[in-house]
């Protein structure tokens, strides 16, 4: 790491603190997700493939804080922050539901969906093992994504009318969330994971917004959705009625 | 086009063919009307700050079917 850049990251470590606190709290929820489902589940195969998958997300938030430490900042996450905790009661109305399907809607389609297109962006323009850390864990979250989408697709040729209903269910809970998460201000108050005061009028600083992050996310959830072989104009009024 | 047109219709007889028309809203005015029907009389409209904020990151998709 050269002189410039010592002192270009000494000036925004405290912005990547909260990108990498909002990443970290992410993956331990899905760590905790993935915990859930294996503990719902019945088949042997399905509860190791929850678990590795529990397993992996811990190893990213491992990542993250270790890319903290390597610029001088604590990264603390917090799962009981509003919108984490509200991502985080809607997959466990799922769980409660028993219902497998709904939960691989939930993480793989919509959060993860999230994570890879956030994480995608922060990726270009992170200087040095921070942003080899983002991309490398945006490409493994999409290899995530692909797993999922061939479960899901076979689903769906079962009866795509009630798995169009239950997706649109899902959407309304749980991209509410996300899209008031995502949104330019954050104007409901403090997220409870920016360690000081909110990140996003600071992410200009490193070359990123709050806009093009949701712009990004809404566009690999769209992208997503086409790959399950959902309408394109079913779709389109779904993300067209959501908060901003 | 117009031999194009007639080969495609030559060929109508054992094949479906599909028609695509492909645009795009000349305004941002237009753009903010399309979406507020899509939104819905129910939710405010969106802010034209907004519109332009997410509407270029909306892959292109169909509208309608006719």
């Amino acid at each position: 790491m050269n002189t410039i850049e010592c002192t270009s990251l000494s000036t925004t470590a405290p912005i990547w603190q909260d990108i990498l606190a909002q990443a970290m709290t992410g993956e331990l929820l899905a760590a905790m997700n993935y915990t859930s489902l294996s503990e719902m589940c019945v088949d042997p195969e399905e509860i190791a493939d929850a678990l590795e998958h529990a397993q992996g997300e811990r190893g990213h938030a491992a990542a993250f804080a270790a890319e903290g430490r390597k610029i001088g900042v604590q990264v603390v996450n917090n799962v009981d922050a509003k919108h984490w905790k509200q991502l985080r009661q809607a997959f466990l109305r799922r769980i409660t539901e028993r219902d497998f399907i709904g939960c691989l809607i939930v993480q793989e389609i919509m959060l993860e969906s999230f994570a890879v297109a956030s994480y995608s962006r922060v990726g270009k323009v992170a200087p040095g093992s921070l942003g080899e850390t983002f991309a490398r864990i945006a490409a493994e979250e999409e290899e995530h994504i692909g797993h999922a989408l061939s479960i899901l697709r076979a689903e769906r040729a079962l009866d795509a009318q009630l798995f169009d209903e239950k997706l649109y269910r899902l959407h309304l809970d749980v991209m509410t969330t996300l899209a008031q998460m995502l949104a330019k201000e954050c104007k409901d108050g403090h997220c409870e994971v920016c360690h000081a005061s909110c990140v996003k009028p600071s992410l200009f600083d490193v070359s990123l917004s709050a806009a093009e992050l949701r712009g990004a996310s809404l566009q690999q959830y769209l992208k997503t959705l086409d790959m399950l072989g959902i309408p394109g104009e079913v779709t389109l009024v779904w993300v067209s009625q959501l908060p901003v | 086009m117009g031999e194009s047109v007639a080969g495609v219709a030559r060929r109508e007889r054992s094949v479906d063919v599909d028609f695509a028309l492909i645009g795009h809203q000349e305004s941002w005015r237009a753009a903010a009307d399309v979406l507020a029907v899509l939104r819905g009389p129910e939710r405010i409209a969106l802010p034209d700050d907004e519109i332009k904020d997410i509407l270029p990151w909306i892959p292109p998709r169909a509208v309608c079917h006719v």
